[in-house]
């Protein structure tokens, strides 16, 4: 199949973080364009846990090479690190993309542009590799 | 030189290039048979075990595989409209090796040439797709926003903006494209038959094919409705060599579209927003 096709079925589904299973982070980077999407463990862990690992992924996601965890995930692109669950305990840093926000959550529009204020965290929805995301901003 | 000489030299040169064609062919018997006939004198003066016959080789591309592919590809042709379910199993390796699945449920519709709708619902991808000829939206019903870009003619060039340029996962492209076959095939150095499989009490045909990058295998429905009931890929090259299994159901090539399928209309209070490009 052509490359691109093969490609595609692939596509925002690869490369990881994940460190320990109580921060079960996966951060999957596109055949090209890099995503981390962090995992929602399926069971058993908290809402703060799963936050806690969303900031530790976003630390991780963002400094590709940190040595917080162990092994250095691969991305084939440069990523624009994407993060499963949403980090709801600590206000994530600037340009921080998430796939899902944190509970109560209003929208708003300011000079036309659409934001989620969430508890004073203002996120950009954008869609980006076929899925709704969101980016820490300042409005 | 006057002219008849050189049509005596033309011929001779003819005549010496056929000599040599001859000697090249005889040749070729020679090394085609040598082995055999060595073998056979060499039984003659001393005991050794029976030769086994070993048959030749499958062609690196079997032809009835081939021929069942281009029948997929025809009857998928052949349908102006069609619709049906694709149930996708994408692996995700974590850097601990440990595999995570994250699965998508689609419904496509197509209306040729230049009509889709996908609606996804699962674990990531929860959005659907609208293409109406001119523009592609995209939507995910969980939210209240929507992003749009114009789009080309085609079903063609508009899926493969989608995955070129927006990074759409579109794992059943090749099937909505003007010739699935010649898609599908490029790039491909073997094909094999795997043999019958069941699928969802269907004897289906079993493929196997490889590529450079990626291993993929397709199974199709035998008789008279050659359509593709699974596919699974392995990007042997990806560490992990993680896999993206497809499972394809609820075929329909004649379906009654309802109408308002490929148009979308902004739901009350949705906004458009941003709809990035991951490569220009």
């Amino acid at each position: 199949m052509n490359r691109k096709t093969v490609a595609a079925f692939l596509s925002a589904a690869l490369i990881a973080s994940v460190a320990t299973p109580a921060r079960a982070w996966v951060a999957a980077g596109g055949w090209h364009g890099g995503v981390a999407v962090g995992y929602h463990p399926p069971c058993c862990y908290g809402g703060a846990a799963v936050a806690g690992a969303a900031i530790g992924g976003a630390m991780v996601g963002a400094a590709v090479a940190s040595t917080a965890y162990r092994p250095a995930p691969v991305y084939y692109a440069a990523p624009a690190p994407v993060y499963y669950a949403a980090p709801v305990m600590y206000a994530p840093p600037i340009g921080t993309v998430v796939a899902s926000l944190p509970p109560g959550c209003s929208s708003m529009s300011i000079n036309g542009v659409s934001y989620m204020n969430c508890a004073g965290v203002f996120y950009m929805p954008f869609y980006s590799g076929g899925a709704l995301m969101y980016q820490v901003t300042t409005p | 030189m006057t002219a008849p000489h050189r049509k005596e030299a033309f011929l001779n040169t003819l005549i010496r290039m056929r000599v040599a064609g001859s000697i090249g062919v005889f040749a070729l018997t020679i090394f085609g048979i040598a082995p055999a006939a060595a073998s056979a004198q060499t039984s003659a003066s001393r005991p050794v075990p029976t030769p086994v016959a070993t048959p030749a080789a499958p062609p690196a591309l079997e032809p009835a595989v081939l021929d069942r592919m281009k029948a997929m590809s025809e009857l998928l042709k052949s349908a102006g409209s069609f619709t049906f379910k694709a149930i996708t199993d994408r692996e995700t390796p974590s850097v601990d090796g440990q595999m995570l699945d994250f699965v998508t449920v689609s419904r496509v519709s197509v209306e040729r040439p230049n009509r889709v709708r996908v609606d996804s619902d699962g674990d990531r991808f929860v959005a659907s797709l609208w293409y109406d000829g001119k523009t592609v939206t995209i939507f995910s019903k969980k939210s209240a926003y929507y992003g749009q870009t114009p789009a080309p003619a085609t079903i063609d060039e508009t899926l493969q903006m989608l995955m070129d340029r927006f990074d759409t996962p579109l794992p059943v492209a090749v099937f909505l494209m003007k010739e699935p076959y010649a898609r599908m095939m490029e790039g491909v150095k073997t094909a094999f038959d795997a043999g019958t499989a069941q699928i969802d009490g269907v004897t289906c045909r079993h493929f196997a094919f490889s590529e450079e990058d990626a291993d993929w295998q397709i199974w199709i429905e035998e008789g008279a409705k050659p359509l593709p009931r699974r596919m699974a890929v392995t990007y042997k090259r990806v560490p992990g060599a993680p896999r993206v299994l497809v499972a394809l159901s609820d075929w329909n090539l004649s379906p009654t579209i309802p109408a308002g399928e490929f148009t979308f209309t902004p739901p009350p209070g949705a906004t458009k927003v941003d709809w990035k490009t991951t490569r220009p």
